[in-house]
């Protein structure tokens, strides 16, 4: 049992190094440039007050080109444009974009001195300057102006330049993706183990506990059923929802959780014969604690609530909530069962 | 309707519900609840159950 347990370590450790190496490799070998910018910019009316950012940067070598702009906290209805300009004023690259991620274009740069104007635009008038800025021969598609200014608040930050041939950007999301999985896998794995008292990853449940469980599961279901249900209802008739739609599903599923887990504890049939309860509840106690320090971070980074409308980022405390709620059934199903005992 | 038979039979042989249980291999929750009438168990829960009180299926569940 020893030995299992220690290769399942060295496994992890290997896991989590080949991870943080890749990682490493892929933004310290491929990055170029680097630079902060911290300012705030706000909706301007006319095309010549139309903020601009220019910055330069060196390429040593020519191939396919990703640029990257993060922002802080994320802005919602922000238009940007980026256009690159060789040494001689030449365009090579122009594009808009909500967040700037360029998507799967790829800019195909010589080796040389560029320079990357990002326009923040804000207005229909600031969009048709952009365009015959960046192209005054060819018309661009563009869906039209969603109407009224939009506002720009805040920061933007970390602006890169990253060489990603389509091929490169493939293998580097795979391989994350790919270790991620693993990594998870193998985590998931050794607390199921740590959790049981032989070290098995299977759980052995009777047949009364078997019941139980399909139980769980419908109840579980129909509350999802119901919870989607509602959000649906209130996405179409609230004109703006108080949460996103990922958020709202999310939180149906933890919900619809919370039942099946509360059901199965309540009727003796969550834990199966060779679990370990004990282990159980500190794995609880420490998947709740994470989750808690999640949210203070994002809640302290102001990335909780944005425009008035709760973000993905609530569900480290509605994981947290639900881990309480399972932890507080569980306290009083310890106290009604030592009450029925008596 | 509670499943006194079973009770005293388990109690002759100075069996916990947790020993019963884990000689059976079930939890000690199921026994408590076929004794307590809240579950019916399965012919083969029944017979192992009396397999190992060494009883019958007639002296610990047939009504």
């Amino acid at each position: 049992m020893k030995k299992k347990k220690l290769g399942i370590s060295l496994l992890i450790l290997a896991a989590v190094c080949i991870g943080a190496l890749a990682l490493l490799f892929c933004i310290s070998e491929k990055r170029l440039f680097h630079g902060t910018i911290e300012e705030q910019v706000r909706s301007s009316g006319s095309a010549e007050e139309m903020h601009t950012k220019t910055l330069q940067f060196t390429l040593e070598e020519s191939g396919s080109y990703r640029m990257d702009v993060q922002w802080t906290p994320e802005p919602k209805g922000i238009l940007a444009g980026l256009v690159i300009r060789d040494t001689e004023g030449n365009i090579n690259f122009y594009c808009t974009g909500e967040l700037l991620q360029v998507e799967s274009k790829a800019m195909k740069l010589e080796k040389g001195t560029y320079e990357a104007t990002l326009y923040f635009i804000t207005n229909k008038t600031q969009l048709e300057e952009f365009i015959r800025i960046a192209n005054p021969k060819e018309e661009i598609y563009y869906n039209g102006w969603s109407g009224g200014e939009h506002k720009i608040e805040g920061q933007y930050d970390v602006y890169k330049v990253w060489p990603e041939t389509t091929e490169g950007v493939r293998l580097y999301v795979v391989v994350v993706i790919g270790i991620g999985c693993i990594v998870g896998l193998i985590l998931v794995g050794c607390l199921l183990m740590a959790s049981t008292k032989d070290g098995k990853i299977k759980r052995d449940y009777d047949e009364r506990q078997q019941l139980v469980r399909g139980r769980g599961f419908k109840y579980g279901f129909f509350t999802m059923m119901i919870c989607n249900g509602l959000s649906a209802f209130l996405f179409i008739c609230m004109e703006k929802p108080f949460m996103d739609a990922a958020t709202a599903s999310t939180v149906s599923v933890i919900i619809a959780i919370v039942v099946y887990v509360s059901y199965c504890i309540w009727n003796e049939g969550y834990f199966s014969l060779n679990e370990n309860p004990k282990k159980v509840v500190v794995l609880f106690l420490i998947i709740g604690g994470f989750n808690v320090v999640a949210f203070i971070g994002n809640a302290v980074h102001g990335n909780v609530i944005q425009d008035g409308v709760v973000t993905f980022r609530v569900i480290n405390l509605v994981c947290a909530l639900m881990v309480a709620v399972v932890l507080l059934v569980l306290l009083l199903k310890r106290i009604n069962g030592k009450r029925e005992d008596n | 309707m509670k499943n006194l038979r079973l009770k005293s039979a388990r109690a002759a042989l100075d069996l916990s519900q947790q020993e019963l249980a884990e000689k059976v291999g079930v939890s000690r929750q199921t026994i408590n609840a076929i004794e307590k009438g809240d579950y019916n168990p399965t012919i083969k829960l029944c017979i192992a159950i009396c397999k190992t009180l060494g009883k019958t299926l007639n002296d610990l569940f047939w009504e």
